[in-house]
């Protein structure tokens, strides 16, 4: 079964990066330009993780689309990674506390991306999703 | 008596011992004699010597003839036998001559005699033929001779012992009767000592009630005149004094209580005293008889009828007489309270005006002018001030020198030195100050000490411990014999005027003062730009300055009598709904803490509260001290905000750099898709210069300051299309609008202007994604010469707050992150054109649109010294770049 991934960034040339990072792995890729765009996407697909960017224009920046879908039971199930540039020890406890489950900080090797993909949807896999 | 007994006692004496001498000699006589005939045996004769030793010798003689018996074994010779013979005849002879001899007995005489008469009659034939009968009859006669001496050696001493035992019995009897008469004479003389003593005891007892009797006179002389005295005291003295009986009246009445009533004392003995008091007081009097009935000194105030009828007042002091027990009446003196009364109500009609804290001050000092007259009875009041320079200088002279009175310096001012001036003045009739007064006056200062003359009495005013001026009284009417007479109260009551005249004075000048520093004060916190408020210790909001105000957005009604927990649920409204922060009612003393406010204008405020204390420490109120600290808080924030911006802007080209270098390294991918991946890589990277320039810039220029500005005149007009052909993407090219009239060269850094104006360029098309964008030259026809490069968008624009710090260091007005930029453009662009010697200008209208003008002087600018650093008034800070730490 292949996981659903939804990657969400501001920047074309970052969302490029990820999915080209992506594309050789069977997933399913969903893309978002925004915060709101990223929300309707995850409740239309259900993605089991997401590729999340903090600093986004628009109302809705990284943290608020985390935690927002934390607090939707459809949405719950998801892994959320969030991509920034933003490393300082303050960002990364918001991070965490908004409920993402992991933190990559930009510039990121994109073999180090996925591997972390490769062992959240393993982790997918084993609980039988 | 005495005299008759020392005259019998000598005689008595002289009989007793008279007595005693006939008793002696009759008892001694016999004894006397014995002892004589005693005193006459010697030794031998005691022993009787002599008739042992003829004795002895006659039987020595026997046995010496015995031996000579021729049957004899050693028959002695002749020679030796007449030896022995002489010495028998020597010893009848001793025998002889011995006293005693005579004192033997016939019998043993005559024996003895026949033996001496054949002694002698021996011859050593006649003893050599004699038998010895012979020679035994002559020892039996020396014996009895032997013998008789013994018995009269016995007799005599028996004699002898006889005579001392008589003497001793007689004198045993005459120290008996020696004792007894000494006895008999000595109590007979005991008897007359005592007798004697007796006497003399009487004797003393007489004097010494004869001193009774002259002290008793004395006594009574001392008595007398105390009583005397004491008639006179009670006549003289200037209080009454009564002594009522136990019935209630009037036993004694002195002349001064009688004339306090204008009475006779006649008048008085036998009335009650129940009768001088108004009805009101019987009850106070009789219960003060109770209790002097009980023993108490009763102390009261009574009113006595005088006999005009009128009342005075006294105080009455009851003393109780007791006799046995029981109370016999009443001692009590009067003192008279006519006086003190007067003095009490001028006191308190001094009082009363000082404590009128309604009246004006001017009023008050007349009322007490008018209240010094009326005490006094004279006509005209007047205080002055004196005026005059050198005070201090003799203020300070006679600080060292011992004030008589109390609080007047022992010398004045010198009067030349001194102006008058008339601080207030009533007269009776109305007339107008004269100059006696006024030099009156003068005079008083001069000696800085009370003075009570004819017609004036004045005393010195001093204020705050300095000589301010004199206070006088004085009687117009000419012609007046008597001198003003002042009694002690009087003068205590003027100098007590004085006295609080000079307070009066002293709190008006205080008042003042503290009117003026209250003024300055509050002028203080009126043009503050921090926010004062202040609370009383109710908590209740009784001031809150004009900044205050400003900060909240509300009006003054609003905040005044508004109680502290009322003040929190303001804050809380014009608060950020996220922010927390303590209440006013909880802020306690030197508590600071921090509010974010969004009402009526987002700001953070730092607020310092502080307790009013009063003298004992406890809490009058609460102090809170807004300061507005946006602009630092700010500043911090924006600082950290662009770090953490710049962070984000480097590193969002760098992921793609390196990302997808990343990925052409490790995968194989087609011709379209490297080629695409390294346009990407190129394109970041190029963007990556950009940002990286921009902040390098401004490190630079601001490091720099324009020391290497390169100034020439420039032509803007090609300028300015360089420009544009570099900053306008070509895309967007369509929407310029372009207004250039002809203009006149500048003196500039082309260089660096076109760096300003692409900054400006760029936010105008960064923030206006449609619309035209209208770029021109203007002429400023107020300032000479000034010419102004304008751009102008119809873009998102700001708020007004915004505009004006738009040219703050990272300040970026669209916080929302949908258009990149670090802030620092239009803060460039400035720096740029100040050390241009120009000026920049932004005016803008949200969602309407931003112009920028850009102004430059025509003549040739004076580059900032890097020694004048570039301050903008209203934003005292300049961040430096760290661009080594990050």
């Amino acid at each position: 079964m292949n996981a659903k991934i939804l990657i969400v960034d501001d920047q074309p040339d970052l969302r490029k990066l990820v999915r080209l990072t992506l594309s050789p792995s069977n997933f399913e890729l969903y893309e978002a330009s925004d915060g709101l765009q990223a929300l309707d996407q995850a409740r239309a697909v259900k993605p089991d993780l997401v590729l999340l960017d903090v600093m986004m224009p628009g109302e809705l920046n990284g943290y608020q689309v985390c935690a927002t879908m934390r607090q939707e039971p459809e949405l719950q199930h998801a892994q959320i990674i969030l991509l920034t540039a933003r490393g300082q020890q303050n960002d990364l406890e918001e991070g965490f506390e908004v409920g993402a489950n992991n933190y990559l900080v930009k510039p990121f090797s994109p073999t180090q991306l996925l591997d972390l993909v490769h062992r959240c949807t393993r982790q997918l896999d084993a609980r039988g999703v | 008596m005495n005299l008759h007994h020392k005259s019998r006692q000598p005689n008595l004496m002289l009989v007793t011992l008279v007595a005693l001498f006939v008793v002696v000699g009759l008892i001694f006589f016999p004894v006397i004699s014995n002892l004589r005939q005693a005193m006459g045996f010697t030794g031998t004769q005691l022993t009787g010597f002599a008739f042992a030793e003829y004795q002895r010798q006659v039987e020595v003689l026997k046995e010496v003839l015995a031996r000579h018996h021729p049957t004899a074994t050693v028959p002695t010779d002749l020679a030796t036998i007449q030896k022995e013979l002489e010495v028998l005849q020597a010893k009848a002879l001793m025998v002889r001559n011995e006293s005693l001899y005579n004192q033997l007995d016939a019998k043993s005489r005559w024996l003895l005699d026949g033996a001496l008469k054949r002694t002698d009659a021996l011859n050593l034939e006649h003893l050599l033929t004699l038998n010895t009968l012979e020679l035994d009859q002559i020892a039996d006669g020396a014996r009895a001779g032997f013998r008789g001496a013994i018995n009269s050696i016995n007799l005599t001493r028996g004699k002898l012992f006889e005579t001392f035992k008589l003497l001793t019995i007689s004198l045993c009897a005459l120290m008996l009767l020696a004792l007894t008469v000494v006895l008999a004479v000595w109590q007979y003389s005991c008897a007359l000592r005592i007798a004697s003593v007796r006497t003399l005891q009487a004797e003393r007892d007489r004097a010494a009630l004869e001193q009774v009797a002259a002290t008793l006179r004395q006594t009574e002389t001392v008595l007398q005149r105390e009583r005397d005295f004491g008639v006179l005291v009670l006549n003289t003295m200037g209080q009454g004094l009564s002594v009522t009986n136990a019935a209630g009246v009037f036993e004694y009445v002195n002349p001064a209580y009688a004339r306090l009533l204008d009475l006779d004392p006649q008048d008085l003995v036998g009335r009650s005293p129940f009768e001088l008091v108004p009805n009101e007081e019987h009850a106070a009097m009789a219960q003060g008889r109770n209790e002097r009935g009980a023993g108490r000194i009763t102390r009261r105030e009574y009113h006595l009828r005088r006999r005009d009828g009128t009342y005075t007042p006294t105080l009455v002091t009851g003393v109780p007489r007791f006799e046995d027990g029981l109370m016999t009446g009443t001692i009590a003196v009067l003192t008279d309270l006519t006086e003190s009364k007067r003095n009490e109500t001028r006191l308190r009609q001094l009082y009363e005006i000082a404590s009128a804290h309604a009246l004006e001050p001017e009023r008050r000092i007349q009322a007490l002018l008018r209240l010094g007259m009326e005490a006094f009875g004279l006509e005209t009041g007047l205080l002055v001030e004196a005026l005059y320079d050198a005070r201090h200088a003799l203020e300070d002279e006679s600080a060292d020198e011992s004030a008589s009175e109390s609080n007047c310096p022992s010398s004045g001012f010198e009067s030349h030195q001194v102006t008058l001036e008339v601080v207030q003045w009533l007269a009776q009739d109305g007339s107008a100050v004269g100059s006696l007064e006024i030099e009156l006056a003068r005079l008083v200062l001069h000696q800085g000490r009370p003075m009570l003359s004819h017609d004036h009495i004045a005393v010195p005013v001093q204020v705050q411990g300095r000589l301010f001026g004199c206070l006088s009284f004085s009687r117009r009417s000419e012609g007046c014999d008597q001198p003003i007479l002042l009694n002690r109260y009087d003068e205590e009551f003027l100098k007590l005027i004085g006295q609080w005249l000079g307070h009066e004075l002293e709190r008006i000048e205080s008042e003042c003062q503290l009117r003026e520093r209250t003024e300055q004060l509050n002028a203080v916190i009126k043009v503050s730009p921090d926010g004062f408020l202040i609370m009383n210790h109710d908590g209740q909001i009784t001031d809150v300055n004009p900044a205050l105000l400003e900060m909240t957005g509300l009006e003054r009604e609003a905040l005044v009598g508004a109680t502290d927990v009322h003040f929190d649920i303001i804050l809380q409204w014009l608060a950020d709904p996220n922010e927390r922060f303590s209440s006013a009612s909880e802020a306690n003393e030197q508590h600071a803490d921090v509010l974010q406010i969004v009402r009526p204008n987002p700001r953070i405020l730092k607020r310092t509260t502080r307790a009013m204390r009063d003298a004992a420490g406890l809490e009058v109120g609460r102090v809170m001290y807004f300061r507005d600290i946006t602009h630092e808080s700010e500043v911090s924030r924006m600082k950290s905000e662009f770090l953490s911006t710049a962070a984000h802007e480097l590193r969002t080209p760098m992921a793609s750099i390196y990302g997808f270098s990343e990925l052409l390294l490790n995968r194989n991918f087609d011709e379209t898709v490297r080629l695409d991946l390294t346009e990407t890589i190129h394109r970041q990277a190029g963007r990556l210069v950009n940002l990286l320039n921009e902040l390098l810039d401004l490190a630079r220029i601001e490091a720099r300051a324009g020391k290497d500005f390169q100034i020439f005149e420039h032509d803007l007009e090609p300028l300015l299309r360089s420009t544009l052909e570099v900053f306008v993407p070509v895309n967007q090219r369509h929407r310029l609008e372009l207004d250039l009239p002809p203009v006149p060269t500048v003196p500039l850094d082309g260089e660096k202007f076109q760096q300003a104006l692409g900054n400006v360029i760029s936010n105008a098309f960064k923030y206006a994604d449609h619309g035209p964008v209208k770029v021109g030259f203007v002429m400023d026809s107020t300032k000479a010469g000034r010419i102004g490069v304008r751009v102008q968008d119809h873009g998102i624009g700001m708020l007004p707050h915004e505009s004006g710090r738009a040219f703050e260091r990272f300040f970026r007005a669209d916080t929302s992150g949908k258009t990149p930029g670090t802030g620092l453009g239009l803060s460039l662009v400035k720096e740029i054109v100040e050390l241009l010697g120009g000026t920049v200008e932004l005016e803008s209208e949200l969602a309407r649109g931003t112009t920028v003008t850009l102004w430059f002087p025509r003549s040739k600018p004076q580059p900032f010294s890097a020694s004048t650093p570039h301050m903008n008034p209203s934003r005292t800070t300049t961040v430096m770049l760290e661009t080594s730490s990050h």
